[in-house]
């Protein structure tokens, strides 16, 4: 399991209330509507306070109802989290300086929200990120540039180029992405151990006793020019 | 330890701007272009008057995109020690200085949405070479500036007639007043705000954006106050035994220079943290008058910001 204390790997907190802000938005994703009904409590009946929510994640735990049952004055439930981010994209372009960001979720949620924030310039003394449910990871092909959202293992099949990726610990916030890179690119065939580590709700870390299976030579890369 | 690579320059014009600013043109001895610098940067002049040495920042107010000279500006302070004078009845035109390379304390953020800069008086001088930088980008800007009267209009009016509607003008002496809660109250996400003029103005324009919720990373000030002055005092320096002496308007940064060590320096403001001493021992107490240090750090009584702190006591001993 390639796991180390590498720097750029994201360090997340619990969502708590910043009281220097005048304005608040939470943005959460699955389970981390478990943070938006713990902070539920720190918060001030306040007219600047916004949340919106989207249930939609691989592990299936959706906490719309439980929010919707919490008195919001300004609640938006999504559907997908390709909606909520649309939607945190336009709040946003309206907010003003002095807007708050909360984000809780998976990590490719969070990397995902924050790459909208980035638009608008938000620091991380702007910016708080709780990670809760799945640790399953985004995955960017260094290859093809394809990126691959709830990546379990160590070792995953490239849907763009059909290389086998090996998911090293090097996140790249501007891609909110851990780098996928050819697993065999030395010995071609000849792999490291297949592990399961970044699961739905932290499962222990387990090996296949399976073989790598054999894959198909793979396509080359189309190197696009940008 | 050479903390910084000085450069030889020669004044090549002075103008006088206003009754209290003089405009200097710096170009390099010898020719050829001098080192780059992006809006906000400074450089610091060592002005040698007799027995005594001045170090002073002066923020380049010129295009950085012309490295043929620098322009700086000075305003006289009677009242100051030394070096404005030194700048307005010493040197004149083929006068050789010495000064750093520019080093950027108040820096532009490239990844802002809006800029806006606000100025006093001669607190505008590295605010004229942002707003250079500015011009040339696509970021929207806007520049408030005070002034003290028709008199000292003449940034005012060059940059107004300039960059027209961008810039908004307040004559303190007929009572205009930058209303500060306002601007701060309603930006977009995205913001940043840069400030440099008297310490009330800074104070007041910080304040205002804090209260309007913004957050530190967006706002931003530079002022180069000089080092206060205070009741003389003597430092030992553990590493060589030297004992050096401070005088009540020398800063210990100054003194130490003047005995003949190097000690490290930036800004001369006690806002880059470099000069940052350990202080071994101590009969009195730490007066720090810097940007740098946390309050954990003060609280300690171990560290110490010579270019602008100093002591109140018989003897400071620092580890150097």
């Amino acid at each position: 399991m390639l796991v180390t204390d590498v720097k750029s790997r994201p360090q997340y907190q619990q969502l708590r209330f910043d009281a220097s802000g005048r304005f608040h938005l939470f943005v959460g994703q699955g389970e981390g509507g478990l943070a938006l009904l713990r902070v539920r409590s720190e918060l001030p009946d306040s007219e600047g306070i916004r949340v919106i929510y989207t249930g939609e994640s691989h592990t299936g735990s959706e906490l719309s109802e439980e929010l919707a049952s919490c008195r919001w004055r300004h609640l938006t439930l999504l559907p997908t989290q390709v909606a909520a981010l649309q939607v945190l994209d336009e709040v946003l372009a309206q907010s003003l300086i002095g807007t708050r960001l909360y984000v809780a979720g998976s990590e490719g949620f969070i990397g995902l929200a924050e790459q909208v924030a980035a638009r608008y310039d938000l620091q991380s003394d702007e910016l708080q990120r709780e990670h809760l449910g799945s640790s399953a990871r985004r995955v960017f092909c260094v290859h093809c540039q394809t990126s691959h959202d709830d990546v379990t293992t160590n070792i995953v099949p490239c849907r763009g180029c059909g290389r086998h990726l090996l998911v090293r610990d090097h996140y790249s916030r501007r891609l909110a992405a851990f780098m996928g890179v050819m697993a065999d690119a030395e010995v071609p065939g000849c792999f490291p151990e297949l592990t399961e580590g970044f699961a739905p709700f932290a499962a222990t870390n387990k090996t296949f006793n399976t073989p790598i299976p054999a894959i198909e030579p793979h396509i080359p890369a189309r190197v696009e020019s940008r | 330890m050479k903390t910084v690579e000085s450069i030889e320059v020669i004044i090549a014009a002075i103008e006088e701007l206003t009754p209290l600013i003089k405009r200097f043109t710096l170009r390099k001895v010898g020719g050829g272009s001098l080192p780059p610098f992006s809006g906000g940067s400074h450089v610091t002049v060592v002005m040698r008057g007799g027995e005594r040495t001045f170090r002073n920042p002066y923020s380049l107010l010129s295009s950085p995109r012309n490295l043929d000279s620098y322009e700086i500006a000075v305003r006289r302070d009677a009242q100051g020690r030394g070096g404005s004078l030194f700048m307005h009845h010493i040197v004149t035109v083929g006068t050789r200085l010495e000064i750093s390379h520019p080093i950027n304390l108040f820096p532009l953020s490239k990844l802002a949405r809006k800029q806006i800069l606000i100025a006093g008086g001669v607190g505008i001088t590295p605010i004229l070479a942002m707003v250079d930088d500015l011009s040339a980008g696509a970021i929207s800007w806007e520049l408030h500036y005070c002034i003290r009267g028709p008199d000292h209009a003449y940034f005012g009016t060059w940059l107004s007639e300039r960059y027209g509607d961008r810039v908004r003008l307040y004559d303190t002496s007929i009572g205009q007043r930058i209303d500060f809660a306002a601007l701060a109250g309603w930006q977009p996400l995205g913001t940043h705000l840069y400030v440099c003029g008297p310490q009330s103005m800074i104070v007041d324009a910080l304040e205002s954006g804090r209260v309007a919720g913004w957050p530190e990373s967006h706002l931003h000030a530079e002022q180069f106050a000089p080092p206060p002055v205070g009741e003389a005092f003597d430092v030992h320096l553990a590493g060589s035994g030297k004992i050096v002496q401070v005088s009540a308007e020398q800063s210990l940064l100054e003194a130490l220079e003047a005995a003949g060590i190097e000690a490290p320096y930036l800004c001369r403001s006690g806002a880059c943290g470099r000069c940052e001493l350990n202080v071994l021992e101590l009969d009195g107490e730490l007066l720090h008058n810097d940007h740098w240090l946390t309050e954990e750090d003060r609280l300690s009584g171990t560290k110490i910001m010579p270019c602008v702190s100093r002591a109140k006591c018989r003897r400071l001993v620092l580890d150097w």
